[in-house]
């Protein structure tokens, strides 16, 4: 029949719908000109609030590991809970926005694999993540003096960065997977719920976990984000003598701080992406076979 | 239909849904959540053991009410749901074991929705994504892009964004989307409804002059407009309760639930009486009448003969005995509603 297209499920054209999904989502984050702006300006107005107690010289204690530069600390926090926060979410939300804008059975009948279905409900907002990074490093170096030391390990603060977001990304799809499972569908989910909180108050986006209470600390050590930020923030600004600031160094002082952030994130990816990749999987056979997958009743 | 082979067939498909009520409050949530945990919903059957075989490049209707198992059919064959039992193909590829290619195989539209459409982007947009969605080449998103644009006389609509567009052209637009690609096997799930009769009339033509007859695409489309089955559709099934009543063409359907002669009779005037003394010439099984305007007393009366007599003359001379002007009579066919009120035992709406 020659009218007919022909079937197109190879590799180039998996690599081009990811494109798509980026441009379409970056269509849609753009056309609001106003709300843009004012998405922008919070992140900006985040980085004035956190570089203006900067200044009230917070840089005491529980600070020597990072190199008693607040500004420094809290911009990576701000930086890798922004990534982290895309990798943990972006699944839920890639969904959740097809579901309610009924594009979901569109995006399961086109003929893109599922990994480039999953990635590419989440890879718009890498994008616009890489917007907000780039104001707090920006303005951060513009305005309030954002400087990494001599001897920055830049290597190691790329791995344990990679090992954080393929950790938060299986934390993400197991968020996703609750939409179907537990039919989280109205915006909030189990899993979030708990990993949001327990990053955002223990794992020290804004103040190194050293000064919470021990079993707080240990209880911390439950999310990704604590390693991360710890092990970032020791290769970027430890100045090469990294210390050991969580429950996890002491258990393990023959090794490096950074290494042990790394071996734990390690485990953590290990584990967390098969589950979340498992259960995201199972969430969507769930919902294909009692009738919930999309809107369309 | 050109006899190629089978398109789509389903073997013994089955689908069984949970019962879902909201619960009003927490004592009512209990006793649900513990039938839940033990097993024991209440349970629907949507589809009950439905064999089927459409051939390539027919036109096919499913014609159903409300919950009569169309869509539930329809996203089976679509591969967004998965059957409790049985199998199907899609253009020869198997929905269990070859699903990638059975969803490359077929385009789905949802009628009276506003599926896959980006309200922030415009029509042309749209259209684009959809293109490189499915994997087309740029400059065939293009050429595809202007030929649906101009045929569902969405030209100038193109730079638009689609909520500043009428609810009809809306509709046009998620049309336009599924009409991008041009697949074996297109599902339609009641494409016409909530449309105007223009615009329905141009969904209609598109899918019959051009996706089926001019292009070859097969189609299966569910509907409860049971004379747009008739005028459009190669063959039909009638679903009810999961089960398929009956599957041919039209005209054999027709054919096969009444055998015995229609007279159809538009008269002014008509009154109750005279309707009963229809009812009493001999050989008149049944008469339907449809009041059309109160005023005038009109009346549509379908009067049905048997045993090989043709009521004609008899009915014309008892109206006219009863007073009532007859403005036309002519012999008739049974319609597919009467197929279906036969089968069913009750009319479709």
């Amino acid at each position: 029949m020659s009218s007919i297209d022909a079937g197109s499920t190879g590799l180039a054209y998996q690599l081009r719908a990811l494109s798509t999904f980026v441009r379409r989502d970056m269509k849609l984050w753009t056309y609001f000109k106003v709300n843009l702006l004012v998405d922008l300006l919070g992140v900006f107005s985040n980085l004035v609030i956190y570089a203006v107690i900067a200044r009230f010289n917070p840089g005491g204690e529980g600070m020597a590991a990072y190199n008693h530069d607040y500004v420094a600390f809290v911009v990576i926090g701000l930086v890798f809970n922004t990534l982290l926060s895309t990798a943990l979410s972006g699944p839920y939300m890639g969904v959740m926005d097809s579901f309610w804008n009924s594009r979901l059975e569109v995006l399961i009948m086109s003929p893109v694999s599922l990994p480039v279905f999953t990635v590419g409900l989440s890879a718009g907002q890498y994008v616009r993540a890489l917007f907000r990074v780039a104001i707090y490093l920006g303005g951060g170096a513009l305005l309030f003096g954002l400087r990494f030391p001599a001897g920055a390990d830049l290597p190691a603060a790329a791995l344990v960065l990679f090992l954080a977001v393929v950790a938060c990304t299986g934390l993400g799809l197991m968020a996703a997977s609750m939409i179907y499972i537990v039919d989280a569908r109205g915006g909030s989910d189990p899993v979030r719920l708990v990993v949001e909180n327990l990053a955002g108050v223990a794992a020290g986006v804004y103040f190194p976990v050293q000064v919470l209470p021990v079993w707080v600390q240990w209880l911390a050590g439950l999310v990704p984000h604590t390693y991360a930020l710890d092990g970032i923030r020791q290769a970027l600004l430890g100045g090469g003598t990294p210390l050991p600031t969580l429950p996890l160094h002491r258990l393990l002082p023959a090794l490096s701080p950074v290494l042990t952030d790394a071996l734990a994130l390690a485990v953590y990816s290990a584990l967390a992406l098969p589950l979340g990749w498992a259960m995201f999987k199972r969430g969507l056979r769930l919902a294909k076979v009692d009738g919930r997958l999309s809107r369309w009743v | 239909m050109t006899g190629r082979g089978a398109a789509i067939t389903t073997t013994g498909l089955r689908k069984v849904f949970p019962k879902r009520r909201p619960a009003e409050n927490w004592m009512d949530a209990m006793p649900q959540l513990v039938k839940g945990l033990a097993g024991r919903q209440d349970r629907k059957v949507a589809l009950d053991g439905v064999d089927l075989k459409i051939e390539d490049g027919e036109l096919f209707g499913l014609i159903g009410a409300n919950g009569a198992g169309k869509t539930t059919l329809i996203k089976i064959l679509a591969c967004l749901m998965r059957p409790d039992g049985g199998t199907a193909t899609v253009a020869g590829y198997d929905i269990h074991t070859q699903r990638m290619m059975a969803k490359a195989s077929s385009s789905v539209l949802k009628g009276g929705g506003w599926t896959g459409v980006l309200w922030m982007r415009t029509v042309s947009q749209n259209l684009r994504f959809q293109g490189e969605m499915s994997g087309l080449a740029p400059a065939l998103i293009e050429r595809r892009s202007a030929e649906v644009l101009e045929l569902l006389d969405l030209t100038d609509k193109a730079d638009e964004v689609p909520w500043y567009l009428s609810a009809g052209q809306r509709h046009k637009l998620t049309v336009a989307l599924l009409f991008m690609v041009r697949t074996p096997v297109v599902l339609m799930d009641e494409p016409t409804v909530h449309l105007d009769p223009n615009v329905a009339q141009t969904v209609r033509r598109f899918i019959k002059e051009t996706v089926n007859t001019k292009r070859g695409q097969t189609v299966l489309m569910s509907t409860h407009y049971l004379q747009e089955a008739e005028l459009m559709c190669d063959r039909v099934a009638i679903i009810d309760q999961g089960r398929l009543l009956a599957c041919d063409s039209p005209s054999r359907l027709k054919r096969s639930v009444y055998d015995g002669s229609i007279v159809e009779i538009r008269a002014d005037r008509c009154t109750e009486p005279g309707l009963e003394a229809l009812k009493a010439i001999h050989g008149v099984t049944q008469v339907r009448a449809r009041l059309q305007d109160a005023a005038l007393g009109r009346q549509s009366i379908r009067i049905y003969g048997g045993n090989g007599l043709n009521p004609m003359a008899g009915a014309l001379e008892v109206l006219g005995a009863a007073g009532a002007e007859v403005k036309w009579a002519k012999s008739a066919e049974p319609s597919l509603e009467e197929v279906y009120l036969k089968l069913v035992g009750r009319e479709i709406n």
